[in-house]
C-alpha cells in the first residue's frame, strides 16, 4: 500500500474557476480542481460533460477563456514532456515501429543518450508492458490493446512526473481492458517517486478501481458534481475489491450521481415549458 | 497513365470474354479461364489492339501502307532503330531526371514550409492559383531562347512542368494533418525540424505521391515538346525526325517505344509509393 501522507503533498496540477468553450458554447464553466502530487484521480462522467476538455486542458493542448492552468505552480501555456499524454486510440505514429516510436519520446526526455542507447531503454519500456517481442512492429500490425500498451510504454519512456490518460482503454474490448488496468496499477505503484495520473472514463467500475479519487463531471455545461475520495486499501486484487462494501457503496454513490445529472437533463426543456405556461 | 487507360478499358473487353467462354463450353471451364485472366486483362487488351491494327493494315489499300505500317513493319524498324531509341533514351533520362528530381525535391520541401505556415500559405495560394494551371508548353520557345544552352533550357522547362503539381499537392497534404497527429506532436514537445520531418511529410505521402504521379506525366509531355524544338537526340527527337523524313514505320516504333518508357517510369513510381506506405492500413 502507498503511504498516503508522504504523497499528500504539493497540488501538482491545478485549475481555477476555468471557462472553456468553442465559438459560442460553454463546454466549461467556473470549474476547479486539484490534483496532489501522486494522486490517481479518475474524472468520470457523460459525453459533452467536458472531461476530455478538462484533460487537454491540464496537458495545454487547449487554452482556457477564463482561469487558470497550473503545473507543480507554473502556467501552463502549452503542452510540454513533463506532462505525458496517452490518447484514445491514436497515440502512436503509424509510420514508424512501435520501437522508434518510443525511441521519438525518449529523444526529447532524455537529449544525452545515443542512438544505440535510446534504442536500448524503449526496447526495456516495451517489455515492461509486456510487447518486447513486437518492437520492430508497426501498429496496423498490432491490435487495439497491444498498440495501448505501446502508448503507455512511450509515456512512461518520457519520463514525466504527471501522466495524463483520456479514455485510454474506451476502445478495447474487456478482456484487454481488465489487463491493461492491472498493468497501469501495477506500472504506476512500482513507479517513484509516484507519478500522478489524471485517467478519464466513463466507465463507473474502472474509475473507482483504478482511483484514489474520483471526480464526477455534469454536462452542459460541464461542471464538478461529486468529488469522492476511495477509501480502499492497495493493492487492489480485482475480485476481492468488487465485492467490499466500500467498493459498492461508492459504485452506487457514484451511480446517483450521474443518474441525477442525466435526470435533470431530461426534465430541464420540460421545466422550461411549464414555466413559459404550455 | 497508359496503365489506367489499359485497365479502364479492359474490363468490358474482359467480361465480353467471360461471356464468350461461357457460351462455349462448361461453367467449370470457364471460371478456369476467368481465373486464369483475372490481372491479365491489360495484356487481353493489348493483344486485342494489335490484332486490329494487324487487320486494319491487312484492309487498308497498297498506297496507304506507307503511312499506316503494320504491325510487323512497325516491329522491324523498333529493331532496327534499338541501338538508335536507347541512346535517345538516355539522352531524354540527362534531361528527364534532374529537371523531375529538383521540381520533386523544391515541390515537396517548399510545398511542407507552405502548408503548415499560415502566412506563406495566404502569401503564395493566389500567385499558384493563376500560374500552376498555365500549360508549361507556352514557356518552351521562351526557355530556350533565355538560357544557354538547349539542355539547361529543357532541363528548366520540365522542373516547371513538374514542380506545380508536386508543390500544390503537398501544401494540401502538409495543410491537412489530422489534428490528432498534430496533438500528438506537441505532446511529445517535437521542434519544428523534427516534426516538419518525422511527422508532417510522411503523413502527406499520400498526397505527394499524387503530385509526383501527376508531374511525372506532365515531365514526359514537357520533355517531348522540348525535344521537338531543338535537341539533336531523345525520344521526342527521334520521332520527330522520323516524321520529318516521312519514315512512318519508324516514327510509329518511336511512339510506342515513348509509350513503354513511360510506362516503366511509371510503374517505377508506383512500386517506390508502395514501398514507402507500406505502413498504411
Amino acid at each position: 500500500m502507498r503511504d498516503e501522507s508522504a504523497s499528500v503533498g504539493q497540488p501538482a496540477l491545478e485549475l481555477d474557476d476555468v471557462s472553456f468553450g468553442y465559438g459560442a458554447g460553454t463546454v466549461l464553466a467556473d470549474l476547479s480542481l486539484r490534483v496532489r502530487e501522486g494522486e490517481f484521480v479518475s474524472l468520470l462522467g457523460p459525453s459533452g460533460s467536458g472531461k476530455s476538455t478538462v484533460l487537454r486542458l491540464l496537458a495545454g493542448l487547449e487554452i482556457p477563456r477564463k482561469g487558470g492552468v497550473r503545473h507543480a505552480g507554473m502556467a501552463v501555456t502549452g503542452p510540454d514532456i513533463h506532462r505525458g499524454v496517452v490518447f484514445q486510440d491514436y497515440s502512436l505514429f503509424p509510420w514508424m515501429s512501435l520501437a522508434e516510436n518510443v525511441v521519438l519520446a525518449i529523444g526529447k526526455a532524455h537529449p544525452q543518450l545515443s542512438g544505440g542507447q535510446r534504442r536500448e531503454l524503449a526496447e526495456e519500456y516495451l517489455e515492461l508492458v509486456g510487447l518486447g517481442d513486437a518492437c520492430a512492429k508497426y501498429p496496423r500490425e498490432l491490435s487495439g490493446g497491444m498498440c495501448q500498451r505501446g502508448a503507455i510504454a512511450r509515456a512512461l519512456a518520457m519520463g514525466s512526473p504527471v501522466l495524463l490518460m483520456d479514455e485510454p482503454f474506451g476502445a478495447l474490448d474487456p478482456v484487454n481492458r481488465t489487463r491493461l488496468q492491472d498493468l497501469l496499477l501495477e506500472v504506476w505503484g512500482s513507479s517513484k517517486p509516484g507519478r500522478t495520473i489524471v485517467f478519464v472514463t466513463h466507465d463507473v467500475d474502472e474509475a473507482v478501481l483504478l482511483a484514489d479519487r474520483v471526480v464526477v463531471l455534469g454536462a452542459c455545461p460541464g461542471r464538478i458534481i461529486a468529488d469522492l475520495p476511495v477509501a480502499i486499501a492497495r493493492p487492489r486484487p480485482r475480485r476481492q475489491v468488487y465485492a467490499t462494501p466500500a467498493f459498492q457503496a461508492l459504485r452506487k454513490t457514484v451511480t446517483e450521481h450521474l443518474q441525477r445529472d442525466m435526470l435533470q437533463r431530461l426534465a430541464a426543456p420540460y421545466t422550461m415549458e411549464e414555466a413559459a405556461g404550455i | 497513365m497508359t496503365e489506367f487507360k489499359l485497365n479502364g478499358l479492359a474490363s468490358p473487353v474482359f467480361g465480353e470474354l467471360a461471356v464468350l467462354s461461357v457460351a462455349s463450353s462448361s461453367g467449370k471451364q470457364a471460371r478456369r479461364l476467368t481465373g486464369w485472366l483475372a490481372g491479365k486483362e491489360g495484356w487481353c487488351l493489348l493483344a486485342a489492339l494489335l490484332f486490329l491494327w494487324q487487320v486494319v493494315a491487312w484492309v487498308v489499300p497498297t498506297a496507304n501502307r506507307f503511312l499506316f505500317p503494320s504491325p510487323l513493319v512497325t516491329a522491324r524498324a523498333l529493331w532496327v532503330s534499338l541501338p538508335e531509341l536507347g541512346k535517345g533514351t538516355l539522352s531524354s533520362f540527362a534531361i528527364l531526371i534532374p529537371g523531375y528530381v529538383i521540381a520533386v525535391f523544391a515541390g515537396v520541401v517548399l510545398g511542407i514550409l507552405t502548408g503548415t505556415t499560415g502566412w506563406l500559405e495566404r502569401l503564395t495560394v493566389p500567385f499558384t492559383r493563376v500560374v500552376a494551371p498555365v500549360p508549361p508548353t507556352v514557356y518552351v520557345p521562351y526557355a530556350i531562347a533565355l538560357l544557354p544552352g538547349f539542355r539547361s533550357a529543357a532541363i528548366a522547362v520540365v522542373f516547371v512542368g513538374a514542380f506545380w503539381p508536386v508543390f500544390v499537392n503537398t501544401t494540401a497534404g502538409a495543410a491537412a494533418v489530422p489534428q490528432r497527429l498534430r496533438d500528438n506532436a506537441r505532446v511529445l514537445g517535437l521542434g519544428k525540424v523534427a516534426y516538419l520531418r518525422r511527422v508532417v511529410f510522411p503523413s502527406s505521402l499520400t498526397h505527394i505521391f499524387s503530385g509526383m504521379s501527376v508531374g511525372l506525366a506532365m515531365s514526359f509531355i514537357m520533355l517531348t515538346v522540348a525535344e521537338l524544338f531543338g535537341a539533336n537526340a531523345g525520344l521526342g527527337r527521334f520521332v520527330q525526325f522520323y516524321a520529318d523524313f516521312a519514315d512512318y514505320p519508324r516514327m510509329v516504333a518511336g511512339i510506342l517505344f515513348t509509350g513503354a518508357v513511360t510506362f516503366i517510369c511509371m510503374r517505377a513510381l508506383d512500386w517506390l509509393k508502395r514501398r514507402s506506405l507500406f505502413w498504411q492500413k
